[in-house]
This record gives structure tokens, C-alpha cells and sequence, in this order.
């Protein structure tokens, strides 16, 4: 049997096992903050009670797994500082993001619609969003006369004297790909200077370290790990830790294909030089 | 919109700026209504003339037709004898399950299966052939393994962090991605942007035509 031609299915049923194992048989982890997410934390946790954020769920059920955790621990942060929370989103999908967001922190927590969140709904944007995002740049109403509930802008207690950014403290995006966090630098943070916090997948970490390192974020959860921190820091462990095992155990099971892809190569070009 | 970037205290570019930006969020929002339409008479096109495969095309119109009645329209729910009118994306509605319960595992469950490519593709491409290749082999094992706790535990109980004074395999990794990779990838968006900007003064100045069919 030639090694280097593996059947993948074997590949897929070791990965299969080893995480639907680790699912099965937790172990607890040490988890240690990166710096991305603890600037993340500070940022927010010197805002203070009755102060606002905007807060855009741009990412769908595909990356739920990913995303979810960071955003249910920041606004979890967000509601503990009293901190009121505006929600949107440039993505359909998002609608029931937020509306899970909101059933399992907002609603236990006993906070109130439209007086310490209100929830703006969905706006195409194009495909990047800047329309709606420039427009929630000017003026917000316009862009949102009404909210998903269908109460008229003006009579939501939360957004009586907001006009547009200059009225939040902060954005924070959790985002998936475009529209997404890369634009509300581009247009919102460029322009508007508004601080963004941001929650990205792993796999488009990379593309936003520049941002970081710039100060045109302020700070970044990547992925499953970044929302386990975020758990970790605010003391309420959730999805994102019970998760970090498995996902350990799925990136060892990778790089013990790497490396043994590499022995069963290093060895098989030995024995052709032979 | 350009001219309002560079002189954003001028009311009357400002006025005009928010014109066109009302006129673009109405022109998307009509594009979004206009793709429907198309997808739903180019499926049933197919499923009327059995054309192959065009079960599929009617499982999506029924698939369609089904979530849109119980998302769209304004739900009444009585619980406990008090009444609620609910919006079909709202927790509680038969639209938010529907997304939760069918929509959610299956999208999750397509993007999962990357995983299962990225393991295979690991053990059949991924190759020490040179120096390159192996640098690049060692700085993907240092990221992967450094971005979960189980690296972390493994790099202490090796004792290698004291090869790297009192930092742990997580602030390698950190390292890699904040200084080298930054670097690389601001080089990358600087080049973008720079070739944007040349098209864009390239098509504004009728220099490149290629988007109107010519050359």
C-alpha cells in the first residue's frame, strides 16, 4: 500500500473520531489572553453606564459555531456595564444571530427593549454595505426610520438624541467576510473615528493584524479561542470553552498529517534515490 | 460622494451625497427583489420542462414558499392568553426555528466540511520539498499549534519555554501573525489599494474601456 496515496477516507475518519471524541471526553484547558482580545476588553470595559454601542452581527449559521461565543461574552460585558447596545446587521442571516444573542443574554438578564437595546434589523448596503454604513455615518434615521419591531425611529427612548456615529462609543462587528469588519474600518473608522472592536473567524484573523497594529482597531476575538478568552475575562464560561478541546484536538490531528505526510515523504525519497 | 471625502463640512456636497446614498440603498434593495423573481422563474422554468435535475429545482421552490410564509408575514401567538404579534425572524416564531433547527446545522455542516478537506489536502500537498517550503511548514505548525491551550500545556511540559525566556508557544504564534505576516499583508493591501487607484483613474479617464466590451 503506497502511503503517499492514502485513501482520504481513512484521513476524514480520524479526524471524525479524534473530535466527536474530545466532544464526547472534555478536559479542561488553561487558557491564556492573547493581547487582541485583551485590548478588545479594556476598550470596552472603560465605557461607562448609560453609554452606547453599536453592535453589527454580519455573519450567518455557517461561522455561528466560530462567532457566536465572542458575541454572547462582549454583550454580556456590554449589558453587565449597563452599557445600551444598538443592533444592526448588513446580512440577512444576521437577523437570527441577533435574535439568538438576544434570547440567551438580553432576555435573562431582564434588560429592556428599546430602553437598554433596540434592535434595527437588517439593510442592504451593496456589497460592501457602504451605502447603510455611510448613512449611519450622517444620519441614522434615515437609514433606519423604523426598527425591526416596527416602532418608529424617533419614539425608541435609546436613539432619542442619536444622530449618527459620533453619538456611540464604539462599534463593535462581528463579521464573517464582506460586508464586515474590513469596511466599518475603512468607512466608519477612517471617517467617523469610531473605535471598532471586532470579532473575526480564524481564517480571516490574518487580513486584520495590520488594522491592529495601526490602532484602527482596537481590539480583536479570532474565532472559537478569541471568544473562549472572552468568556475567560468576563468570568462566565460558555460555548467557546466547552469547544476548545475539540478544536485543540482538530489542529493536532492536521499537523499529525503534516508531519507524517512529511516522514512517509522523506522516507519514500530516500528509498527512490536508492 | 468622492468630493464629499475631501471637503466633508460643505453642506451642499453633503446634501448631495446623502441624495445619492438614499438612491443606491433603493437601487440595492430593488436589485435584491429582482434576483428573486429570477431565481424563482428560472427554477420553475426548469421544473416545467423536466429539465435534469429539476427535482431540485422544486424542492427549492418548495423550500422557498415554506419559509417565506412563516417568516415574512407578522405572526400572532397567544401564550398564556396574552397576545403577541411577532415578526417571523423573532425567537419564538416557526420562521426563527425553521432558520435554527434546518437552516443552521446544514449551513454549519457544509462550512465543517472543510475541515475534513483541509486534514486531507494537509497530508497530500503539504511538503518539505525545499527551504521555503519547510519555513512555511514550521510557521503554519507554530501558528496552529500556538492558537489553542493544548500547544500551550505541551510547549510547558517540554520545558521549551525557556528557550524563549518566560513566553509561551501562544505568544509565538502571536508574534508570527503581528510582526512578519502583518508585514506581508500590509505590503499586500498597500498594492491593492495602489492598483485600485490606477484603474479607477484609468476608467475615469475613458483610458480603459475594456468594461464597456472594447479593449
Amino acid at each position: 500500500m503506497n502511503l503517499q496515496n492514502l485513501d482520504r477516507r481513512i484521513i476524514f475518519a480520524v479526524l471524525l473520531i479524534a473530535v466527536a471524541s474530545a466532544f464526547l471526553f472534555p478536559r479542561p484547558l488553561h487558557i491564556a489572553v492573547e493581547p487582541p482580545v485583551q485590548m478588545a476588553y479594556d476598550t470596552l470595559n472603560k465605557l461607562q453606564p448609560g453609554d452606547r454601542v453599536l453592535m453589527a452581527f454580519d455573519y450567518g449559521p455557517s461561522t455561528m459555531p466560530e462567532l457566536q461565543p465572542a458575541a454572547l461574552a462582549i454583550l454580556r460585558h456590554c449589558f453587565q456595564r449597563k452599557v445600551k447596545v444598538v443592533f444592526f446587521t448588513l446580512t440577512n442571516e444576521g437577523l437570527p444571530m441577533i435574535a439568538d444573542a438576544l434570547s440567551q443574554v438580553a432576555v435573562p438578564l431582564d434588560e429592556k427593549e428599546n430602553v437598554d437595546y433596540v434592535n434595527l434589523g437588517f439593510k442592504w448596503g451593496g456589497l460592501t454595505g457602504s451605502s447603510v454604513i455611510e448613512g449611519l455615518g450622517s444620519n441614522m434615521q434615515a437609514v433606519f426610520p423604523v426598527t425591526i419591531k416596527g416602532t418608529a425611529y424617533h419614539d425608541v427612548p435609546l436613539l432619542h438624541d442619536v444622530k449618527n456615529f459620533s453619538d456611540f462609543k464604539a462599534l463593535i462587528s462581528f463579521s464573517a467576510g464582506t460586508p464586515g469588519i474590513n469596511e466599518y474600518i475603512q468607512y466608519a473608522n477612517a471617517r467617523y473615528h469610531i473605535p471598532i472592536v471586532g470579532a473575526v473567524t480564524k481564517v480571516t484573523a490574518p487580513r486584520e493584524f495590520p488594522f491592529l497594529n495601526s490602532g484602527q482597531l482596537a481590539g480583536m476575538c479570532a474565532g472559537l479561542v478569541g471568544g473562549a478568552e472572552y468568556e475567560e475575562l468576563i468570568d462566565h464560561p460558555g460555548f467557546g470553552m466547552s469547544g476548545l478541546f475539540a478544536l485543540s484536538i482538530a489542529h493536532l490531528v492536521v499537523l499529525g498529517c503534516i508531519v507524517a505526510a512529511n516522514i512517509i515523504y522523506f522516507f519514500g525519497r530516500r528509498q527512490s534515490s536508492r | 460622494m468622492l468630493v464629499d471625502y475631501f471637503f466633508p463640512r460643505t453642506p451642499v456636497i453633503h446634501g448631495t451625497r446623502e441624495i445619492f446614498l438614499n438612491w443606491g440603498r433603493i437601487a440595492v434593495t430593488f436589485a435584491m427583489i429582482l434576483g428573486l423573481i429570477n431565481l424563482l422563474f428560472s427554477n420553475f422554468k426548469k421544473v416545467m420542462l423536466q429539465s435534469r435535475g429539476w427535482i431540485y429545482n422544486l424542492i427549492l421552490l418548495v423550500s422557498f414558499a415554506v419559509t417565506f410564509y412563516f417568516s415574512v408575514p407578522y405572526h400572532t401567538i397567544v401564550k398564556d392568553g396574552a397576545v403577541t404579534t411577532l415578526k417571523g425572524t423573532d425567537a419564538g416564531t416557526v420562521g426563527f426555528q425553521i432558520f435554527m433547527n434546518v437552516y443552521t446545522p446544514l449551513s454549519a455542516t457544509m462550512f465543517a466540511l472543510v475541515a475534513f478537506f483541509i486534514a486531507s489536502v494537509a497530508f497530500r500537498a503539504f511538503r518539505a520539498k525545499n527551504i521555503e517550503a519547510l519555513l512555511l511548514l514550521l510557521s503554519a505548525a507554530v501558528v496552529m499549534l500556538g492558537s489553542v491551550p493544548l500547544g500551550d500545556a505541551w510547549f510547558a511540559a517540554l520545558h521549551l519555554d525557556s528557550v524563549f525566556g518566560t513566553h509561551n508557544l501562544s505568544w509565538l504564534s502571536n508574534f508570527v501573525q503581528s510582526v512578519p505576516m502583518s508585514a506581508a499583508q500590509r505590503a499586500i493591501n498597500l498594492g491593492v489599494a495602489i492598483g485600485m487607484v490606477s484603474m479607477s483613474i484609468k476608467i475615469l479617464g475613458g483610458i480603459d474601456r475594456s468594461y464597456f466590451g472594447g479593449e
